[in-house]
């Protein structure tokens, strides 16, 4: 920083907000001309978005609802992503997350709901989170690239997910049909709802702002920051084993609040899993409504702010919630969201550099 | 089923047909990295040319149309990266995982844009798949035989595999790709066009990515399903770096990923009773194998004492 001239930090949060919202535009526009391609009229197209998702009272508490585990997933690679663990597996993690929590109160023969949400959400986070630090762990013992791993395993994880839902764990309406669904979770463990609203939208709220605070504010916040900026820095500091071991704890953090999101997902709305005929991409799809793809452009476009996350959730989960009101009303497939996603994720790598270039624009030489 | 001859010359024919596939984004992997690209995306690569075409040869109902347009999205992706990698010098890691959310639902959104809605009693969503073009002489070896009684593309694949490492091991050029993945700077010192040589072989990659997506689809049922190239992307980028970044190790790998989803495919067949969903036999755990492989042998790359990894692999240059 130059003497004299204040660091102006909302000068530069003004900015990047101005970017990120280029860039959604962008993305925006990409996804009319797909619209357009297939022959229909974008403006019809985001007309019925924006009437099935904030059309009326009960559908913006739809909206806001459905828009928590997507929140959840954000959080979990909001850490991923500060402390430079590339979590590709989302995916999975979510999957995995839902199936547990659906296993769990399955399981337990109880009639108390916050005892079964309570477990539910508890056990999602372990497995979930122990699924993603092994890709941690492959990466501090074999600087394997965790993004390939925990693509990898993503894929691993989706066949784990189809076996169970196939055999020990099927539906017995489905057992023979072509797509495959899990038996459902009991009535008590069915998250409890106010106003229309779930109560998996204040958790996830919640779950943001003490995440926001503890980045912000402890000492692991900082740890994590330092890791994220450079790893040498951080060994140099920290030492090796620590360094190692805080990559760990990040990835086994990141993959459970990935859990916790699969697991909002079964208690607030599905109730189930459902596994596609297919079940073998490393993408999961229906279930996860690729949550753990459309998660990585949340948190790139809400600069890896867990606050800004949640207003990029509720952007993102409009236009899933949207597109699906697209499938009814116009047979629009739900997969141009995603792709939309995936046009913001494009214009959000190149970030930095167009910050950069944007300044020396202005700077006179 | 008898294990005799029989069974495993078609076993060879099947390994080879399946691995051409992990072949080619094998190449298009290496070509990127050697030039200091990391090029994690390249499943979604696959899958764009995979699914302009399969558009286009459903639409025309010419193979060769498709694979033309296969090859010009694969020109044009690579642009794209080139835009986005070299010219801007964005986060190549970002970008990839841009690519990786594109393919999947791009490709699947296209198919469905242009599919869905229509009378499929009257319209077709097959379009016509290579047929094997056996070499006289060669084809009809004993067990081997199948190797050379393959679609046209596969025996290119042979011959990309050659000039790929005649290229980069042999050649001045290939060692001057290789200096710029290994120091960019003393490669622009020594007159080297940066820039110029990341595009080309960002392209280079985009073609052989397409080319094996367009494999999965041309070479299989004909048919377009969702995710058609199931993963051979990942698989290809484990196996470059068990590879070592040297072209004959990395085709071997692939052969033995190949070998791997052969067996896997009849082991499923054996064990899940004909597809049928009833079974209790946990047949998935054979699905996961081959990724389950590709972790295990990175892990085991590891321990290469000498590695070929490109030293200036995953930062973008910028001149001046």
């Amino acid at each position: 920083m130059e003497p004299g001239k204040k660091f102006s930090i909302w000068r530069r949060r003004f900015r990047e907000t101005a970017l990120s919202t280029v860039v959604v535009l962008v993305s925006v526009v990409v996804g009319a001309l797909l619209v357009a391609f297939e022959g229909r009229s974008p403006v019809a197209a985001y007309g019925t978005i924006v009437s099935s998702t904030f059309g009326s009272t009960s559908n913006i508490a739809y909206t806001l609802s459905q828009s928590s585990p997507l929140i959840l997933v954000a959080m979990g690679l909001v850490i991923a992503f500060r402390g430079s663990f590339w979590n590709g597996g989302g995916e999975g993690q979510m999957l995995l997350g839902g199936i547990t929590g659906v296993i769990v109160t399955y399981s337990l023969h109880v009639n108390n709901t916050p005892l079964l949400l309570l477990v539910g959400f508890v056990a999602a986070f372990i497995v979930s989170g122990a699924w993603a630090s092994i890709s941690g762990i492959l990466k501090v013992l074999f600087g394997i690239d965790d993004i390939v791993s925990s693509l990898l395993l993503s894929a691993t994880a989706a066949f784990i997910v189809f076996y169970l839902v196939r055999v020990p764990f099927a539906s017995p309406s489905t057992a023979t049909a072509a797509v495959l669904a899990s038996v459902n979770i009991p009535k008590a463990a069915q998250f409890p709802s106010v106003g229309g609203i779930s109560g998996t939208f204040p958790l996830a709220i919640a779950g943001a702002v003490v995440l926001a605070w503890v980045l912000a504010k402890t000492k692991f916040g900082f740890r994590l920051k330092v890791l994220g900026s450079n790893r040498n820095t951080a060994v140099a500091y920290f030492g090796k084993g620590p360094t190692n071991r805080l990559f760990i704890l990040i990835s086994f953090l990141s993959g459970g609040f990935i859990g916790m999101g699969g697991m909002a997902m079964v208690s607030a709305f599905t109730g189930n899993i459902v596994a596609g005929a297919s079940g073998g991409a490393y993408s999961a799809g229906g279930f996860t409504n690729s949550y753990g793809f459309i998660g990585i452009a949340v948190v790139f476009l809400a600069g890896l702010d867990p606050i800004a996350s949640i207003a990029a959730s509720i952007f993102f989960v409009t236009l899933v919630i949207g597109g699906l009101g697209l499938l009814v009303l116009m047979a629009v497939p739900t997969s141009l969201t995603i792709s939309i996603s995936g046009v913001a994720i494009l214009f959000v790598s190149a970030r930095v550099p167009i910050m950069d270039r944007l300044k020396a624009l202005r700077r006179p030489k | 089923m008898a294990f005799d001859l029989g069974f495993f010359t078609t076993l060879v024919g099947t390994t080879v047909f399946l691995a051409a596939p992990i072949v080619l984004a094998c190449l298009g992997v290496q070509w990127s990295e050697l030039s200091g690209v990391f090029i994690f995306g390249i499943e979604g690569e696959m899958l764009l040319g995979a699914v302009a075409g399969f558009l286009t040869a459903l639409a025309t109902h010419s193979l060769p149309l498709g694979i033309v347009a296969g090859i010009a999205t694969g020109v044009g992706v690579g642009i794209l990266s080139g835009f986005f990698e070299v010219t801007l010098g964005a986060d190549q890691i970002i970008f990839a995982i841009a690519l990786l959310v594109i393919g999947p639902s791009l490709s699947s959104y296209l198919y469905g844009a242009y599919v869905g809605g229509r009378e499929l009693s009257t319209f077709s969503t097959s379009i016509p798949t290579f047929t094997s073009v056996p070499i006289p002489g060669l084809s009809s070896i004993p067990l081997i035989g199948p190797v050379f009684n393959q679609p046209i593309l596969v025996y290119v694949v042979y011959i990309l595999v050659i000039l790929t490492h005649y290229f980069f091991y042999h050649t001045n050029m290939g060692l001057k790709v290789r200096s710029v993945g290994m120091n960019p700077l003393a490669a622009d010192s020594m007159g080297t066009n940066v820039q110029l040589v990341r595009y080309s072989v960002l392209i280079i990659a985009g073609i052989l990515a397409a080319l094996g997506g367009m494999l999965m689809v041309m070479g299989g049922t004909g048919f377009w399903s969702d995710n058609v190239t199931a993963g051979r992307g990942l698989i290809a980028i484990a196996l470059v770096r068990v590879g070592n970044w040297r072209t004959h190790l990395t085709f071997g790998a692939s052969l033995v990923v190949g070998l791997l989803l052969a067996s896997v495919a009849d082991l499923q067949g054996i064990f899940s009773g004909g597809g049928a969903v009833t079974t209790t036999f946990p047949y998935e755990v054979f699905s996961t194998l081959p990724y389950l492989f590709a972790i295990a042998v990175i892990g085991i790359s590891y321990k290469w004492t000498r590695s070929n990894q490109p030293a200036s692999i995953g930062k973008p240059y910028q001149r001046g």
